[in-house]
Parts: structure tokens; sequence; C-alpha cells
């Protein structure tokens, strides 16, 4: 037994990387294991392109710059785990994520007690706005997708809507202003994650006769398995999803003619192509041989990215966390992969989303109808 | 560095009591029940939303946390106990089902998957206690020690000893007169009420919740530890708890694993253990073996 | 009293088959009662029915007067009546001493009493008494799992004494153990007749049945049979003719 002690201890404290003066090192908590995975270790990849092309040109501050990825699982308790493994071990001054909002909402308070800066790029809780002074969100607020598809839905004078909702955080916060905003009737159904058959609310829906129906998912999967029914109960009227759907081209496979065929639409970022944008996914091509998924969050996440070294350029020093945090609140129109954006008060991005139609091969950009 | 240590200390000393009291129901009186989890999860939630909602402090939330857990404990028992074995297994495990999707679903309540932050750290006559620092992680500690004290002079009484009795042989128990229904409702209460101060301990330290607590992980994590610390034996789950959930749980993150095998790693831990467990110390990793 | 433990019309059906059918009989105070029948014949069933382990379909078991309908099991520990069982159940984890202390009081049974100063010295010594008088002193701080088979039936035997029961119900208390340990348990059986106690006791050993009881209660396929004394008893021919497939019982009997 006491062996066993001995050996852990050993091990553990092996594990723990000394703290090396020649890199600058920032951390990352992203779902690398788990039913968000596959964004996850999208977004752990393309952060792995991005610092292999700034150490090749330079470095920051004159140095190579490192991230620590740490596994947040999405669940607040691993990423919590997480948080203070970063900030206590590592002493990383700045921390990229969450992807999923718990996550974010876990590692916040301990990145905030111990002024370290965590900034999201996905995660869309409205909470995020005020988990503190050191807690930044370079994203648009979750909720504010399902306001956008409830006013098209308005515009186009659809009178019933069926919404399907996964019990997870963003789905939630996508309903809860879709029907704040929606004036029309709404059959209501949810499911859990991980739901593998979706027939029964299928035919549910089928029997309401909805003009449109609203798949408001968090996890892929969930996309896959409901449309594949979807098609197989020869489902027609018009089509909504939600942010996760987008940018993933291989969920789409085979059903092509039928989401075009039901005017897909969803709620996504300004997907507006600019040179930076390109330059980030020809990086992660030529780095992973393969063209890069949810694009939008790249674009996203590496801006965030580049304004903290923005900010890190301007202090001069990466440890000097309230001078960071006092860049980011300052910033204004500033010009990235995602667009051109604005930190607010909350540490908010203020970005909002647009309406994306599918066009036989992927969402693309489509007028919003006021 | 110091704080990382408290860090983990401070969840494993939370743990420790849900294992120990877990260890009350599960390993001294031998009710099979796979839902205790429940009653962490809802003493967790009751100080979340008595605190945030309702302006409830750190103490109150403790004692308000066992009520509330010991209540649902004395109906929920009322109703199950009368099932043996694995129907009680069932029926517990269904519970602990039930509770994560009320959780997930009765958003006025609990936000559902949104969660609950803001959640107040501890105060005590006007002191706050800063999580992972010295007074926070001795305020933690000194309640666990209590509990555990509590928990342990349960374990050396008669009442104890009845229970082992009841888990090896009701009947025989019953024939020298015994009410074995009260003193397993006792087990049952007492171990979900210190449940439940555990509970709102966790939701007072990690100040955000969600349903995430009633997983099935957590089920599972919860009975590897009383099963590797030794049904029944006090000491052994202590140490358990203080093993798993402190040392092998996030040992894997500074094993230089690759980030994308983290998840599969620690259970491959936690299985490596339990086998190695069950093949050479059956009763517990700290109980000598029989002679 | 004359009737000091009466069994009145007692009736108990398991999947349509009778295991007690209308059966009536009385066992008298201070008295040793053996209770006999072939295999299957409902003995240990009638125990279950006594303490209430089974509830009977209809018919009444009175105590001192006392119906004893509707009581839990332990109600009737608490009245005054305790039982052996045929498969030894003594809690194997747990020590001599400790399962003879759960069968001497109910004085600190409940949870908060861990806090309370506990006086079990008049236990101990009970204990200490009735180990000596067994002449087992030395399990006393065995585990109940490593005793033998005979020392098994001796702990259980001495736990039900210290229920302080005023009739003790024994299932088979002679079976298995050899002649030695015989002579013991014949002894402490008369010793518990002496300090006042009632005994019915469920046997397949003839000649010590015989010896020990002052009547013996015979029953086939859950009916009575017959109630008298043991000479008187062994002779019936009812009892003969439901022994049939057991020669050797009866010839055994004959000789004594």
């Amino acid at each position: 037994m006491k062996k066993l002690f001995f050996l852990a201890t050993a091990i553990f404290i092996s594990g723990c990387t000394a703290p090396n003066d020649e890199k600058i090192r920032l951390g990352a908590i992203l779902p690398l294991t788990g039913g968000m995975a596959e964004m996850g270790l999208e977004l752990q990849k393309s952060l792995i392109a991005e610092v292999e092309f700034l150490n090749k040109n330079g470095g920051i501050l004159e140095r190579d710059l490192e991230i620590i990825f740490e596994d947040g699982q999405c669940n607040p308790g691993v990423a919590t785990a997480a948080a203070q493994k970063l900030v206590r071990v590592e002493k990383v001054p700045v921390i990229l994520g969450g992807l999923c909002s718990p996550e974010t909402l876990g590692a916040a308070p301990i990145a905030e007690k111990n002024r370290v800066i965590l900034i999201t790029s996905v995660s869309g809780a409205e909470s995020i706005s005020d988990a503190g002074d050191f807690i930044f969100r370079n994203a648009p607020e979750g909720n504010t997708n399902g306001q956008i598809i409830a006013d098209h839905a308005s515009a186009l004078g659809l009178q019933k809507i069926a919404l399907v909702n996964e019990l997870s955080d963003f789905p939630l916060s996508v309903k809860k202003t879709f029907l704040e905003n929606y004036d029309g009737e709404i059959f209501e159904e949810n499911f859990a994650p991980g739901t593998m058959d979706f027939r029964t609310v299928i035919s549910k829906i089928e029997n309401e006769k909805p003009d449109a129906l609203f798949f408001n998912p968090q996890q892929n999967q969930s996309f896959k398995v409901f449309l594949k029914q979807l098609v197989e109960a020869q489902w027609s009227g018009q089509l909504f999803f939600n942010n996760t759907v987008v940018g993933n081209p291989a969920l789409y496979e085979e059903i092509e003619d039928f989401l075009q065929k039901n005017d897909a639409i969803a709620g996504s970022y300004d997907v507006v192509p600019n040179p930076q944008q390109t330059a980030v996914l020809e990086r992660f091509e030529t780095q992973w041989n393969r063209p890069a998924l949810f694009r939008h969050l790249l674009a996203n996440q590496h801006d965030s990215l580049h304004l903290i070294l923005a900010a890190m350029k301007k202090t001069g020093d990466e440890n000097d966390t309230e001078g960071i945090r006092d860049f980011l609140y300052g910033v204004e129109n500033f010009v990235g992969a995602s667009g051109t954006f604005s930190i607010d008060e909350n540490g908010d991005a203020g970005k909002s989303y647009s309406l994306v139609k599918f066009d036989g091969t992927e969402f693309r950009n489509f007028e919003r109808k006021k | 560095m110091i704080e990382y240590f408290f860090s983990l200390a401070t969840i494993a000393l939370i743990w420790t009591i849900v294992a120990q009291s877990y260890n009350l129901s599960f390993g001294l009186a031998g009710l099979f029940n796979l839902g205790h989890v429940i009653f962490f999860g809802i003493g967790a939630y009751a100080a979340a939303i008595l605190n945030t909602r309702f302006g409830f402090n750190f103490l109150e939330n403790l004692g308000l946390a066992a009520l509330i857990s010991g209540t649902v404990a004395s109906g929920f028992g009322i109703l199950t106990l009368r099932l043996r074995g694995h129907y009680l297994a069932i029926a517990t495990l269904g519970a602990a089902m039930i509770a994560q999707v009320v959780a997930l679903n009765w958003l006025e309540l609990t936000r559902g998957p949104l969660g609950i932050r803001g959640i107040d750290e501890p105060q005590i006559f006007g002191e706050i206690f800063v999580g992972d620092t010295l007074p926070h992680f001795l305020l933690y500690f000194g309640i666990a020690a209590t509990l555990l004290f509590f928990l342990w002079k349960l374990f050396q009484s008669p009442w104890g000893r009845l229970l082992r009795a009841i888990r090896d042989d009701e009947l025989a128990a019953i024939a020298v007169g015994k009410n074995i229904f009260a003193a397993k409702l006792w087990a049952l209460v007492l171990s979900a009420a210190l449940a439940g101060v555990a509970g709102a301990m966790y939701a007072h330290y990690r100040v955000f919740l969600d349903p995430s607590i009633f997983a099935l992980s957590e089920i599972i994590l919860l009975i590897l530890i009383v099963v590797i610390g030794g049904r029944g034996n006090f000491w052994g789950n202590v140490a358990s708890a203080f093993l798993i959930v402190g040392v092998l749980s996030e040992l894997p993150r500074f094993l230089n694993f690759p980030e994308t095998l983290l998840g599969a790693a620690r259970n491959i831990v936690y299985a490596g253990l339990l086998i190695a467990t069950m093949f050479w110390r059956p009763r517990g990793i700290f109980c000598r073996r029989k002679k | 009293m004359s009737d000091f433990l009466k069994i009145s019309r007692l009736r108990k059906k398991f999947d349509g088959v009778h295991a007690v059918e209308n059966l009536n009989f009385e066992v008298r105070k201070n008295s040793i009662t053996g209770l006999i029948g072939p295999n299957g014949a409902g003995k240990t069933t009638v125990f279950n029915l006594i303490t209430r382990f089974l509830k009977s379909d209809s018919g009444e078991i009175f105590f001192r007067g006392e119906t004893l309908k509707n009581l839990p099991p332990r109600k009737i520990v608490d009245l005054g009546i305790a039982r052996t069982f045929q498969q030894i159940r003594l809690w194997k984890n747990l020590t001599v001493r400790e399962n003879l202390l759960l069968a001497c009081s109910k004085k600190y049974d409940r949870w908060w009493d861990c806090f309370r100063r506990r006086n079990e010295a008049d236990a101990e010594r009970k204990i200490d008494e009735i180990l000596e008088k067994f002449g087992i002193t030395n399990l006393k701080k065995m585990h109940a799992s490593d005793l033998s088979y005979g020392q098994s039936k001796l702990v259980e035997l001495a736990r039900t004494i210290l229920t302080d029961a005023e009739i003790l119900l024994l299932d088979e208390p002679a079976a298995g153990i050899n002649p030695t340990l015989l002579k013991t348990i014949e002894k402490i059986i008369f010793d518990l007749k002496k300090s006042g106690k009632t005994l019915l006791v469920i046997e397949h050993n003839m000649p010590f049945l015989m010896k020990i009881s002052d009547e013996i209660v015979a029953i086939d396929g859950g009916k009575f049979l017959c109630q008298g004394a043991p000479a008187v008893v062994q002779k019936n021919p009812k009892l003969l003719a439901a022994y049939l497939g057991d020669a050797r019982e009866i010839l055994k009997s004959e000789k004594c």
C-alpha cells in the first residue's frame, strides 16, 4: 500500500512540467473526448496549426508560443479540474476556452479568482457576460440564435412551428429566445442527449402539421440520427437549425437534396470570407492535409488568440494579466478572420448571428428578412 | 502550487464524506442502493437554490441540505426498503436516472443544463472563506473530520453491529427480536443526510452546479470507492476516496498522456484498480486477506 | 393455564399444497414437547407460523391466552417466544461475542445511542456465564465463520437462550452432531426446563427426543396425528404407518 502511494506521488511530481522561461505558455480547455469532441478536436488542431505558423515567423515577444491543452469533456467538474491544473500548476496567464458553456462556467471562477484571462470563442450562455472581470467571450450569445430564426419565421408568415430541443445548455438558451420572439403557434418536443430514436417524435410532429420544423440540437450525432429518420418519414416543409450543425459537411452527406428541397436555414456566425479567414483555413489544410470543419468557430478562435497576442505585445509582459484585461476591454473595431468587432463592458464581442441557407453543399450566407 | 493540492484535497474530502455515508448504507447495512448519488445531488441543488434565490448562508445550507436529503430518503426508504437485493438495486438506479431527468427538465427550479452559477463561497460570521486557501481547506477539513467522527462512532456502536448483522442475515436478526426495518431506514436516512451535507459543501466550493452531478459516471465512481475500500471498512473507505478522487482521477493529466485519451485513461486506471482488487484483495485493498 | 401455547385450526397453503391443514395441539407450560413427523410433514412450517415468519391462511395461535395474529415476527420475540433454525443462522462476519450481544438486549439499538455512555457489563456477564456453562468460553473472540458445525450449533442455542424467551422452539438441535456434544445439549435442555423454560423441539433423532420429552406431538402432511407421552405415541399405528418409509427409525425407537 505504501509502495502504491509513493509510486503515485512520484509519477505525479514527474508529470508536473516545470515552467519553461523560454516559451510563452497559454492554456486551452476543450472537449477532447465525449459527445462534442469532434468540434473540440477541430479547434485544437486549428490552434496547433496557428502556433506552428506563429513560431516559424518569429513567435511572440521574440519567444516561441506553446499551448497546453486540457480536456474539459463539456463537463463543469472536469473543466474546473482542468482550470485548476492550468492555473495553479502550469501557471498560464491566459486560457482559451471552454467550448461548451458548462466548461466555461466551471472554469471561470478559478480563472477569475486567480486573475487569469479566460476567453471563449464558442460558449453562448447568457451568464458568461457577468462571469467576471477576466472572463471574455468572442462569440455571439447563444440565445440570439433563437431570436434570428424567430424573426425570420415571423417574416415568412409561418403560423405553426414544431420545435425539437436537445436537453443541453446551448439548445435551451436558443429555445428560450425563440419562444420569446416567435408569435405563432409552437409544438415542442425535448430529447435527452444521446437519443437514437426520434420516430415517435417525428410522427407526433407530422400529426400536428406544422408549417416548419426547427431542429435544435447540441451534438452533431443527434442531427445525423434525426435527419436520417426525418428523411425516412418523408418530411416535407421548411427546416430550421441552430448553429451547431453548420460547418461540418460530413453531416449533410446523402441528404443534400432533402435539405435543399426543404429550404434548410440555420442561424450561424457571419461567414463572410476575408483574407485572414482564408489564410487560417489554408494553414489548417497544410498542417492536417484536409479542409477544416466548423470554419466559423475556427475564425473566432483565431481572433481570440490574436487579440491575446496583441495585448501581450502592448503590455510587453505576458504575465501582466491586468494589462491584457484592460487592453481587451478597450478593443474597438478589431479586424479579424471572423469580421470586424469590438468588445463591450461585459467582455463580450457583441457578435450576432446571421442566417445561412443550405446551397446543396454547405450552409452559406443569406439575407435576413426584416 | 499548494493551492492545487488544496483543490484536490477539498474535492477528496467531500467525496470521502459521500463515500463513507454510502459505506454506511451499502457497506455496513448491506442496502443495495445504487442511487446514493441522488442525495449528494439533492443536497448540492438545495444549497445552490437556497443560496442564490433565498440568500441562505453556508452553515444554514449544511443543515437544510441534510434535512432535505434525509427527508427524501425517508420517503424513498419507506417505498423501497421492503424490496430485496436486485429489486432494490434496480429501483434505486431508476430513481437516480429520474433525478437527472428532473434536474435537466425542471427549468424553473434548477435552470436545467444552464446550471446555477454564482453560489456564494462559505461565509461564517462575516468572514469569507475563499476556495483553495488554507482557511478554506481547514474549514472543510474540520467539517469533514466532524462528520467522519460521527460516522465512525456509528460504525463502532451497537447499532452499527446490528446493521452488520442485518447485512449478514436479516432473518436471524428478526429471530432475536430486532426491528430491522427501522434500523435500515435510519441507515438510509442518515447516509442520505450526510451525503446531502457533502453536496452543500460541494456547491459552495464549486460555486457552479449543473445536472452532470447526477450522471451515471458519478454513481459508478461511488461504488468503485466503496468496493475498493472494502464494504463496511471505515478507514479503508477514507483511504480509497482520497486515493481515487484525490490522486488517481487527476493523475492521467500529469502522465503526459495525449490529451485526447484523458477520458479513457481515467476509466482505464479505475478499471485496472478494480480488477486488481477483485483478484488480490476482494474484500477491499485495505483488508487483510482472510486466513 | 394449561394451554400455554395453543395451536388452533391452523391452515397454510403453498401453491395449492396444504403445508399445514386444520392443525390443533397444545404445549404445556414448563414442558419439553417433541414435534415429530416424516420429512415434509410441515414441522418447520409450524415453527414459521408460530414465530410469524409466515402468515397463516386461517386459524390462530394463542400464547398465554393472547392471540399472535397480526403481530410482526420481532414482536413474537418480545412476547417470549424464540427459535433456532434448521440451517444454523449465525452472523458469520461477527464474532461469537457479537452474535450473543445482539440477542442480549435492545437497550442501545438506536443510532443515537452511539453518543450515550453505555454499560454492557450485564450483557457481558450473561454471555460469559452461558459460554462457560456450554464449555465454549474459548470461542468468545472467534468469528462465527471459523466455528465448526457443532460449535455453531451451541452458539446459536446460546443466542436463542439469551433472548430470555419463555418458550424456546428448537429446530433439530441434535442434527449432525457427535454423541458427546449430544450429551451436552441434552443437559442444556434439561437445565432449561429446570429453570422454568418451556421447549418445543423438532427432531428426527428419536432416541434422543423420546428421552428428553414429556410429550410428543406427531403430524403428517400438515395434519395432526396424535399427541401423548412418548411411550404411547411411538406405538401409535397411524404414526407407524406414516413412518413406514423409514423402517430404521421405527426399529431404533422400539429398542428404547
